[in-house]
């Protein structure tokens, strides 16, 4: 199989990620829950990562980074904090509905801050026209899920100091590919998952906490026992019950990855690949590809449409020659709305670090044995 | 026996705390403890050696650490020394 899915998950992880799980499991039980030494090497490796992804990512203490099971998971806990019932928030047009779910569900006034694909200039005037009214919070994906275009987040997080609106940053596509300061983009919380540009198995991921954080469970957390009410302190206010200590190593591990690779690398690895699959896309007849100029304002997502074809037909007739890659809305109608891709969606090719020339030639390959069909 | 027991609020952060004294190159065990030093259940403190007491006291300072409470423990009975 020729994997370009990477956008929903890095399927190809670093050895060391795995050997990190496989020790995990081996010799590591409940952290915070006892004094012994599988306890204790829990607890050693939920500090050691919380440390790690401190300095990564700008944080000012590892008691501000919270181990979550998704993206989603970290952008429900921040949203849910940030935005009252019926209250207001300003959202990038390229949002996931991780986002707009969690704000449909609080039937806030959702504003969206709309742009045309890769108009930097435009998104702000967006944000700056919706900021001005007021509101409880922004939410500003570093990069769209479906077409990669990069958004101008530390223009949008100046813009959301300058009106005193809390900002939560979704790095869910540009962690470990982007570099992230959250204390220079003073942002209320930063979520991303650790299962795409971090390398580390699903069922994990970050929130980085600049704000007080409202819980979303409730639960046993080692600490404070006697007392009903959750802890007011972090992590532990947001790490109700066991952690999910096999995926924290991969992701201790995925992240020494990506500091010894450097975001820097591996970006420049994704956008020339990137690059390679929007040329060779568009010298096949009927194929639109929607593609950056500038390769700066596109990290290592592409989609594209075939006319009179269905993405998720395009999509089918590639996995039967192999290729996996994704069709549809991607979870992100706000995105297609903005681009203007509705009502069919898109094809969306995806890279990692693990792509090579190799596979972008094998979609091209199967795609022109499609289209010759 | 003489020591000092160091409470934290998390183990994270007790870890906080164990690291900057360990890089001050005062020496410390983790320990869990019951309600009987933090009032309020399962808590995690830092056992520091008698004589390690005023060092660990300074190295916590400069690194903006604050403990929840201090107790001096002698021949095993505690006494808070600072809230």
């Amino acid at each position: 199989m020729t994997y370009l899915d990477s956008a929903a998950t890095t399927f190809q992880k670093p050895p060391s990620v795995r050997a990190a799980m496989l020790r995990a499991v081996q010799t590591m039980s409940s952290p915070g829950r006892g004094g012994y030494a599988s306890a204790r090497a829990a607890e050693e490796l939920l500090f050691r990562t919380r440390t790690l992804a401190a300095e990564t990512f700008g944080v000012a203490s590892p008691e501000r980074v919270v181990f979550t099971a998704s993206a989603t998971h970290g952008l429900n806990v921040a949203i849910k904090s940030l935005v009252p019932r019926g209250g207001r928030a300003v959202i990038s047009g390229y949002e996931h509905n991780a986002v707009t779910r969690p704000l449909y569900a609080l039937d806030a006034e959702t504003a969206v801050a709309e742009s045309p694909l890769f108009d930097a200039d435009a998104c702000l005037r967006a944000f700056d026209r919706e900021l001005r009214r007021g509101a409880d919070a922004a939410v500003c994906a570093t990069a769209s899920n479906v077409f990669g275009c990069v958004l101008p987040i530390a223009e949008v997080a100046a813009l959301c100091r300058r009106f005193r609106v809390p900002l939560i940053v979704d790095a869910s596509q540009s962690a470990g590919v982007l570099p992230l300061d959250m204390a220079a983009l003073g942002a209320a919380f930063v979520a991303m998952p650790g299962h795409k540009g971090l390398y580390a198995p699903q069922g994990t991921g970050l929130l980085l906490c600049g704000a007080d954080a409202a819980t979303l469970l409730e639960g046993g957390t080692g600490s404070a026992s006697l007392e009903q009410a959750m802890p007011d302190f972090l992590p532990d206010r947001l790490e109700a019950g066991t952690h999910n200590v096999p995926g924290i190593a991969g992701l201790e591990a995925g992240l020494r990855y990506v500091r010894r690779m450097t975001p820097e690398r591996i970006a420049c690895h994704e956008r020339r690949l990137i690059r390679r699959a929007a040329e060779g896309l568009r010298r096949l007849s009927g194929v639109t590809v929607y593609a950056s100029e500038d390769a700066e304002r596109q990290l290592g997502v592409l989609s594209f449409n075939v006319a009179g074809r269905e993405p998720e037909d395009v999509a089918e007739a590639l996995a039967e020659r192999g290729i996996a890659v994704r069709a549809g809305y991607h979870c992100a109608p706000t995105a297609h709305r903005s681009a203007g891709t509705l009502p069919r969606g898109t094809v969306r090719a995806s890279v990692s670090a693990f792509s090579t020339d190799a596979d972008v030639d094998a979609l091209l390959r199967a795609m022109r044995a499609a289209l010759s069909k | 026996m003489d020591y000092y027991l160091f409470t934290a609020r998390s183990i994270t952060h007790a870890q906080q705390m164990a690291r900057a004294l360990e890089r001050a190159g005062v020496g410390v065990r983790l320990r869990r403890v019951g309600g009987g030093f933090t009032k309020n259940g399962c808590g995690y403190t830092l056992q520091v050696a008698g004589r390690k007491y005023r060092a660990a006291a300074d190295a916590l300072r400069e690194a903006g650490l604050r403990p929840v409470k201090v107790f001096r423990v002698v021949n095993g009975a505690s006494q808070e020394v600072m809230t």
